[in-house]
């Protein structure tokens, strides 16, 4: 582990301390676990555990140089931001469209497993990673932890602020046109969304004609400032939300221009 | 081998010394040499288990528990010490670590002590149930490996 702006000496000295607090870190995490007192511990548990010290004081940029203080910065920090979660996750279920995908269903309640379960003081590291939930805008490298469940919250929370914006009874209407096995349904609102304000049209009704479908079709020179309607109309300002119609804009592009097919409902 | 290392050697050596008066009442003792190697022995043994240990090791708790065996002598004990260290480890990583380290070393003795008369081939050959059924109902040929045990 390097730790930046030190000494080798220093460096040494981080590295000592790092494996002093990992035997501490051990100790902790068997009386946590109620596990008997144990001299010894699978080198796999070993490795998690310092990869959760080492991404907990990552946090705190390695601190000054005592990594126990560190390691302590680092689990408030990671208690807040867990808190932090726990009220955006409240904030998604409770803003959630009246209908929501099997998909959708099982990310909130995987996301809310994964909160109930994260040990900020041990496997501070571990995200969800069993998540399975599509969305356009890409992670950003490198997200772990309590970090990356955060990063899904506030996407499904963009979600949910776009699906708010459009009439309910124009949601029931694609809702009832969308194929089984859809596993994203806000992303699908937002190419209708940009299909309909390719043609000029509004988001009531956000449903296709055959003549509308074949209309939008046609020119995918226009996809950029349908985009920039489409965040008028939602008036979204949020730049969560502005990202994620941007992320949507490349789906579109090579399927215009008489390729469209199926991509308006 | 680095300051770090070699510093956990020598502490894991020095628990172990501390067993010296402990050894010398039972008429026991372990040379410097045999101190070394069982160190050695134990690095071994968790390699081969992929386990790691922060503190001593177990060779302390090993030596309270069985230096008081009528089945070690001086000329047996070290080398009983790094066998029964070895099956430690294995039991260890078998129980998925449910047993505390008391807990296993409570097995192995009595059933040591008992069932095995001392003999360590006995214990490396012997699955975790049979350790565990062995301790606590203690060996009877006439049951076979359905018997009951959890």
């Amino acid at each position: 582990m390097l730790v930046p702006s030190r000494s080798p000496e220093e460096q040494k000295q981080f590295t000592r301390g790092v494996y002093l607090l990992l035997g501490k870190q051990v100790t902790r995490y068997q009386e946590h676990r109620r596990m008997g007192e144990s001299s010894s511990i699978p080198t796999e548990l070993a490795e998690e555990l310092l990869r959760s010290i080492v991404y907990t004081l990552e946090l705190t940029g390695f601190g000054d140089g005592d990594p126990e203080r560190a390691l302590t910065i680092g689990q408030n920090i990671l208690e807040q931001r867990k808190k932090e979660a726990e009220s955006m996750l409240a904030l998604v279920t409770a803003t959630a469209p009246k209908w929501q995908t099997e998909c959708r269903w099982d990310a909130l309640e995987y996301l809310g497993a994964y909160l109930r379960r994260y040990d900020h003081m041990h496997l501070a590291h571990r995200g969800p990673d069993q998540l399975f939930y599509p969305i356009p805008v890409s992670q950003p490298e490198g997200l772990r932890g309590i970090d990356l469940c955060l990063f899904y919250l506030k996407i499904l929370w963009v979600e949910n602020q776009i699906m708010a914006s459009v009439p309910e009874n124009a949601l029931e209407a694609l809702w009832d046109r969308l194929p089984e096995g859809t596993l994203n349904q806000c992303e699908q609102l937002v190419i209708n969304g940009m299909g309909k304000a390719l043609i000029g049209g509004g988001l009531d009704p956000l449903v296709f004609t055959a003549e509308e479908r074949e209309k939008a079709d046609m020119d995918c020179d226009r996809v950029p400032a349908a985009a920039e309607k489409l965040k008028e109309m939602l008036g979204l300002k949020d730049e969560n939300a502005v990202a994620y119609v941007d992320a949507v804009v490349p789906q579109l592009l090579p399927r215009l221009g008489g390729n469209a097919g199926n991509l308006f409902l | 081998m680095d300051a770090l290392q070699i510093q956990a050697l020598s502490a894991a050596k020095e628990e172990i010394r501390c067993c010296d008066e402990l050894n010398k009442f039972y008429g026991l003792t372990l040379t410097e040499g045999d101190i070394t190697e069982l160190v050695e022995l134990r690095g071994q043994a968790l390699k081969n288990t992929g386990r790691v240990e922060f503190g001593g090791g177990i060779l302390p708790k090993l030596i309270r528990a069985f230096c008081k065996s009528s089945y070690v002598d001086a000329g047996n004990y070290a080398a009983t010490l790094g066998e029964l260290q070895d099956a430690f480890y294995y039991f260890k990583n078998e129980s998925g670590d449910r047993f505390s380290d008391d807990e296993l070393i409570e097995f192995m003795e009595k059933v040591f002590n008992g069932a095995a008369h001392g003999s360590t081939e006995v214990l490396a050959t012997i699955s975790l149930e049979e350790l565990c059924r062995w301790a606590r109902n203690g060996f009877d040929p006439r049951f076979g490996d359905e018997e009951a045990f959890w």
